[in-house]
């Protein structure tokens, strides 16, 4: 039962990346709909020789590579010092208060003034600029989330170690981090994935050669009138299937991610 | 190196070190452009008519968007969106949760199964809609074909386009509900239940009395996230339909993108966006509130 249920859910992703694999004169033909009949890699190839696709895809990993490795560089430290270092009470409530709510900011109310002041100096149409606002908007929920997996390693260890003199960076690199390496991983695929899938930034922020993949996809939806459903089949292909294999090797901690670090398990 | 000065000179300054580089990139470009927001909102501003001066113009962007029928019936649709959306999710989560909490064998796969639509990206679930809801060759109206049921048009008409959406983002985000509140269920103590069998209580008492209320967190937490989610919500609809037909599905966000960006209206765009924010504001220290209380 709970199988059948699970295959009627799952199967509209399932035609939609078949849809890549039939011509356009297959997906218009009214008798086969859902026949499996008819498969072929043309319009794959087709994709690949003539979009600029490639560019596209190109973009996308150098985007998302880049903003997450950056993001964990600032969130890493900026947890850690939440988590562990001595401060305040308070300070520290209201500074992880603010991390959090950060998450919360509508892009539509900062991509305007982004625009309008990119375009003043010039970070308009670029991919740096792109990426640096990947890199502001994704720092926030990875503190937080790290933050959560940081205060999960007990004090004993730390306070140990700083009675044997170790500093506040050596406590980050030789505890800290290996004893929590799979809520590291498990927020570097989340930022990973939220920033794959970005499409409203990017479609104001960027034009014809740094667009990125959702963008394109956006973009290339008609040929002659008609709207063309193999392509769009294979764009949507490009960009899901990454992230289809990283939720299922990481399904537990994105539960976490996504809850915003309200479950846990 | 700056570590060690930093620890000798002050043992308590020292997590300023790790989280200032942070706090201030987010700062500047995050909240800063806000700030910037709220000046253009005041001005008369637009990118597309040069012969528009940029000046100064008080409130009148305000009041112009309280007296735009189109913002109006974007506010009203969101609300329906939004709440219709919530609530389906929640039905399908919470019914799918109770019919899975006694699976054991191949739970994790099954969590991995039913995390992938909330994980695709939005384009391509948007993408997805338009070709299985197409009125000629989706696999929708196959089915209704096969079980002779009328076609419909499902995006194309202004009737069935925002329940479309619905349907689609219902889709997308019901497991995640199911999986929050599969979370919740695994975490009730088994003595409850056993104290609600002595105590003779059957199915929907036990239900209604035990596992519900001892999940007010837990649903506090998803009707949150996913209200403050659909209120966001622009690219499923903006790639299906743009805001159309005849601004059926022009949700609050898909209006502010058209007036920013397509009429290049930033002036009154930005007004929009500062009240959009302001929602947003209130319902976000809300869900923290939990979000903090949870922990």
């Amino acid at each position: 039962m709970i199988a059948v249920l699970l295959l009627l859910f799952l199967s509209p992703i399932f035609f939609q990346i078949i849809s890549g694999f039939k011509e356009l004169g297959t997906i218009y033909d009214p008798e086969q709909i859902v026949s499996l009949k008819n498969l072929t890699f043309n319009v794959w190839k087709e994709a690949v020789r003539l979009q600029k696709f490639l560019i596209y895809l190109k973009n996308s990993v150098l985007a998302t590579v880049t903003s997450t490795l950056i993001v964990m560089c600032f969130a890493v430290p900026a947890a850690f010092g939440l988590a562990k270092l001595k401060m305040n009470g308070k300070t520290r409530r209201t500074l992880s208060f603010e991390f959090l709510a950060m998450r919360m900011l509508p892009g539509i109310a900062v991509i305007i003034p982004i625009f309008v002041v990119y375009k003043k100096i010039g970070l308009l149409y670029t991919l740096p600029g792109l990426i640096l606002i990947y890199i502001v908007f994704n720092i926030p929920l990875a503190t937080w989330l790290l933050e959560g997996f940081f205060k999960e390693v007990p004090n004993e260890i730390s306070e140990a170690a700083r009675i044997d003199g170790c500093s506040p960076r050596m406590e980050l690199m030789r505890i800290i981090i290996p004893l929590s390496a799979p809520g590291l991983l498990s927020v570097t695929i989340l930022t990973f994935i939220f920033v794959w899938n970005e499409f409203m930034f990017a479609s104001v922020l960027t034009t014809s050669s740094c667009r990125t993949l959702p963008v394109w996809a956006a973009y290339t939806t008609y040929q002659h009138f008609i709207v063309n459903y193999s392509m769009l089949g294979i764009s949507s292909t490009v960009m899901i299937v990454p992230v289809i294999v990283f939720a299922i090797l990481m399904q537990k901690y994105l539960v976490r991610g996504l809850s915003f670090g309200a479950i846990k398990e | 190196m700056i570590d060690v000065k930093a620890t000798r000179l002050n043992e308590r300054a020292a997590w300023k070190w790790y989280v200032f580089p942070a706090l201030f990139l987010v700062l500047l470009v995050g909240i800063g452009p806000l700030f910037y927001s709220l000046f253009i909102s005041t001005h008369q501003y637009n990118l597309a008519k040069v012969q528009i001066p940029f000046k100064f113009v008080g409130l009148r962007n305000y009041a112009h968007i309280f007296t735009d029928p189109h913002v109006w019936n974007a506010f009203k649709l969101t609300v329906i969106f939004s709440s219709v959306c919530v609530m389906l999710e929640l039905i399908f989560g919470t019914v799918l949760a109770l019919l899975l909490v006694d699976v054991v064998k191949g739970r994790n796969i099954l969590r991995s199964l039913f995390l992938i639509p909330m994980v695709i990206t939005p384009i391509a679930v948007g993408l997805m809609g338009r070709y299985i809801f197409d009125d000629a060759v989706g696999i929708v109206n196959w089915v209704f074909r096969e079980l002779n049921l009328p076609r419909i048009i499902w995006y194309g008409s202004t009737k069935s386009a925002l329940i479309t959406m619905i349907i689609l983002d219902v889709w997308e985000w019901s497991s995640f509900v199911f999986l929050i509140v599969l979370a919740g269920l695994m975490g009730i103590p088994s003595e409850y239940y056993e104290a609600a069998k002595v105590e003779g209580a059957g199915f929907f008492a036990t239900l209604f009395r035990v596992t519900l209320p001892t999940m007010r967190n837990v649903y506090l937490l998803a009707i949150l996230i996913r209200i403050i989610d659909t209120f966001k919500e622009f690219d499923k609809v903006y790639i299906m339909t743009k805001g159309g037909p005849n601004f059926a599905t022009d949700l609050i966000t898909v209006r502010n993108y058209t007036i920013a960006f397509k009429e290049f209206n930033i002036g009154v765009g930005s007004a929009l966006s500062i009240l959009i924010l302001f929602v947003m504001i209130l319902l976000g220290t809300f869900l923290i509130r939990v979000v903090q209380k949870t922990d």
